[in-house]
């Protein structure tokens, strides 16, 4: 009579330890989760938590969190804000209890388990108007963003902002952000009457936690005799007052593009520019204004091999890939007609960062042989210095895009009026060859500019523009996309950042909303500038936005902090969008 | 002989205390100061220490002060009674809490506060309707010095109208977005306050472009009549006007004839 009972509490006790001893996370919620989020991880060893050992723990990103067997099956933690979107790693560990002792079972049970938890983060619209400027009304446009790679909680940010110090100010200010791009502050550090003319800028790779940021701006007041003044400025902590250093000066040259690549502890700078005011320079205008010893030593380097039609367009663009492979992209005119400008589109390569004798002369035409790979041949690139797409003018617009850990995949965009009653025709192409041949038009996008492309490192594609719905009517609009895609854009994941009023505020010049945007891809995230109506309105903006500056989302008002009403103006904002799966 | 005594050492400690004291006011004239201020507040001493925004441009420690009244300040800044601000600089850093003044500032970086930097400061318990007086005497002193400066800084004063307005030369020679595309204006002087003479026709250049670098600048029409403070480049013979402070209303000759009354 005493065997069978023995054997059934025999029994009973083995599956008790064995199920005791095998510990295990039975649901992880919400999953995905995102930055901020309070994670519930149910733990569970079928018999109950009250069973987890003492000493049981939960590891997430290298923290450890004691598991009391009190609490009940589900164990919470708040997600850190910092989290980076990606996989992460849970982990639960028990404890060797006195069954699994007894029953020697724990020498056959798993006491750990652990879950992959995808951690995403959602779109973020960040309006850059720090709280302490709510009463500003400035015309904010042409924003450019700098991110520190070694640090990218840093960012920096500049648009046409004048120092609030006012007309005697001899510095213009940019926006700094300490924590990713949560807040924004501005800094009066750029050495610049009141504000710049064009500016742009970009962080070293590598150096000190703040770095060194470099800056191509066109300075006011533009020296005697000049029509413009291109500074290269740096600073190595772009949260000091500074002001930023000099580091070169060039005459009557027009939209500095500063890129910088660091390679063995040098940084090597490309700052694209166009030196069309410059009578000794004219026709061939496009130009990188190039050092490669971290701004100690400059040469101007022209991209131009063949002859244009009294000038290249404005915009010159560089970018460089992680092994040294340098691209830039220019707009090389044929002809003038009134508005009209005949142009090719024109990329060049250089194989070795720019650093040999005769930069830029690694690409040749497959038609005529020349350096500088033209892209398309006789476009139509009207140049009017006026409202003409909605309140912005049009003539130069260009983006190029390298991909960093694939130098022979390079992305090219620019604007042009095709003649199909558009205004002005965004077009995106694709080189998968170094930049030899080249795709048709990847995406056609009619009546939008300020395009910015921007690659991930796993070979995402990122493309930045603004389009005008509805033009000429009561209800136009700007449209802000960023649209992703893995595939040369035969798919695509299109995520509009706002949709704001084209016909207000009234423009206060030009350009209304910017000749230029930036896209940087960093780490698993594109992270860009754009500018736009600043009204607060959630309609405005699908993907939600935060206010710095006083506003009132319910009756769609801005005011100075202190109640009084302030008038809806163009404003820089930032945004965050994780790279497409 | 015990007050004797103690004598030496009660004047050691007003000495010392003296030393450690703040100074009623930093070096310098306020007439001075209130020129390169954007910021006029008086308040008082809150605490030392640091704010996000102080933090964000050094380690130093501020003066943190709590606003009773604005005097002056930027249209785009935030800024009201009740409120703090970070203050550095201009000796400010030595002032006790407690410690009320009125300090002339300017800022340095803006985020949810404000960190700036003083470029004077004056102790003073006063009535604030006094400091409110004396900042508006101040500015209004700058404000006629400044004036005075440029009215003798250019070639010509004149009241007068504009009688035409042509492109300077051909448009679209150069493409850039800056191209300030010059126009000349002909101006018909009315009254020469300086450099020319009533009945006069004086070609004045002006930048036509809507381009944000020249967007502020005074942008003529036919029939328009003003103040003119006209400059004279070296490589020209057209005055120039692109300084909006260089086109004031004709009401204010008077003022301007005022101030340059006896030359300088």
């Amino acid at each position: 009579m005493v065997a069978p009972k023995l054997r059934s509490l025999s029994i009973a006790v083995l599956v008790s330890a064995a199920c005791a001893a095998c510990v295990e996370i039975t649901s992880v919620a919400p999953d995905p989760a995102q930055p901020g989020d309070h994670v519930l991880v149910g733990v569970s060893n079928i018999l109950g938590p009250s069973f987890l050992e003492p000493g049981a723990r939960l590891r997430f990103d290298g923290t450890t969190r004691s598991l009391s067997p009190d609490t009940s099956s589900q164990v919470g933690f708040n997600l850190p804000a910092a989290t980076s979107p990606g996989s992460h790693l849970i982990e639960v560990e028990d404890q060797i209890g006195l069954i699994e002792i007894l029953t020697v079972i724990y020498l056959f049970r798993d006491h750990d388990d652990s879950r992959i938890l995808e951690v995403t983060a959602p779109p973020r619209v960040v309006n850059m108007i720090p709280a302490s400027l709510s009463g500003e009304t400035n015309q904010d446009s042409e924003p450019f963003l700098s991110i520190r790679p070694r640090n990218p909680a840093l960012l920096v940010g500049s648009a046409f902002t004048p120092n609030p110090n006012g007309a005697g100010s001899v510095t213009a200010p940019i926006f700094v952000s300490t924590n990713g791009g949560n807040t924004w502050s501005l800094v009066n550090s750029v050495p610049s009457q009141v504000q710049t003319g064009d500016i742009t800028h970009a962080f070293d790779g590598d150096g000190p936690v703040r770095g060194t940021l470099y800056a191509g701006i066109l300075r006011r007041p533009a020296a005697a005799g000049s029509t413009t003044t291109l500074d290269e400025l740096s600073i190595d902590d772009v949260t000091s007052a500074g002001p930023m250093t000099l580091l070169s000066s060039n005459q009557n040259t027009d939209q500095p593009f500063v890129t910088v690549a660091t390679v063995g502890g040098r940084d090597r700078v490309y700052v694209g520019n166009n030196e069309a005011f410059d009578a000794a320079v004219r026709p061939n205008t496009a130009t990188i204004d190039l050092s490669l010893d971290s701004g100690a030593t400059w040469n101007s380097v022209r991209l131009e091999s063949r002859v244009t039609f009294n000038q290249d367009a404005p915009s010159v663009r560089a970018s460089v890939a992680r092994d040294g492979v340098v691209y830039a992209a220019y707009l090389h005119r044929t002809n003038a007609a009134g508005v009209n400008r005949t142009t090719d589109v024109v990329v060049a390569r250089d194989d070795a960062g720019a650093t040999g004798a005769t930069p830029f002369q690694n690409l040749l035409d497959g038609g005529d042989g020349l350096a500088g790979q033209r892209v398309v041949i006789g476009v139509n690139i009207p140049f009017i210095n006026a409202a003409t797409l909605g309140f912005e003018r049009i003539g130069s617009t260009l983006s190029l895009a390298v991909a960093p850990r694939q130098s022979s995949t390079v992305y090219v965009a620019w604007c042009d009026r095709v003649g199909n009653g558009d205004i002005y025709t965004m077009h995106v192409r694709r080189s998968i060859d170094s930049g030899q041949n080249w795709s048709n038009d990847l995406r056609t996008i009619t009546n939008a500019t300020n395009t910015a492309l921007a690659i991930a490192d796993d070979g995402a594609v990122g493309f930045l523009y603004q389009q005008l719905t509805n033009a000429g009517a009561a209800n136009a609009r700007w449209v802000t996309h960023l649209e992703q895609s893995r595939d040369a854009f035969v798919n695509v994941q299109d995520t509009v950042l706002a949709t704001t009023p084209a016909n207000a505020p009234a423009s206060l010049g030009l350009p209304y909303l910017g000749d230029y945007t930036y896209l940087i891809a960093q780490g698993s995230a594109f992270r860009g500038v754009f500018s736009a109506n600043n009204t607060p309105d959630v309609a405005n903006f699908p993907q939600g936005v935060v206010y710095q500056r006083s506003s009132n989302f319910t009756t769609n008002t801005l005011d100075d902090g202190a109640r009084n009403p302030v008038a809806i103006s163009i404003d820089p904002f930032y945004f965050s969008v994780q790279v497409m799966p | 002989m015990k007050w004797q005594m103690r004598r030496p050492a009660l004047f050691t400690i007003a000495l010392l205390a003296a030393a450690c004291a703040a100074p009623r006011a930093a070096p310098g004239d306020p007439a001075d100061w209130i020129g390169r201020a954007s910021f006029v507040f008086t308040g008082s001493v809150d605490s030392i220490g640091t704010t996000p925004e102080t933090a964000l441009l050094s380690e130093a420690d501020a003066v943190i002060v709590r606003i009773e009244t604005v005097h002056e300040k930027p249209a785009s800044v935030r800024l009201s009674e009740g409120e703090t601000v970070a203050v550095q600089g201009g000796g400010a850093e030595s002032l006790k809490p407690g410690t009320r003044a009125t300090f002339y500032a300017t800022g340095e970086a803006y985020g949810r506060t404000l960190a700036l930097r003083a470029v004077g400061y004056e102790v003073d318990d006063g009535p604030i309707e006094a400091h409110a007086a004396k900042v508006k005497m101040l500015r209004s002193a700058a404000n006629d010095a400044g004036l005075r400066a440029r009215a003798h800084s250019a070639a010509a004063v004149v009241v007068g109208h504009v009688t035409s307005v042509q492109a300077a030369r051909e448009s679209n020679a150069i493409d850039s977005e800056h191209d300030p595309e010059w126009h000349v204006a002909m101006l018909d002087v009315e009254e020469g306050l300086k450099g020319a003479k009533s009945g006069e026709n004086l070609r004045v250049r002006f930048a036509a472009s809507l381009d944000l670098t020249w967007a502020r600048a005074p942008k003529l029409r036919a029939d328009q009549r003003g103040l003119f403070l006209l400059r004279k480049p070296s490589d020209s013979d057209d005055y120039l006007l692109v300084d909006p402070d260089d086109l004031l209303a004709v009401d204010q000759a008077e003022r301007v004839r005022a101030l340059t009354a006896g030359g300088r």
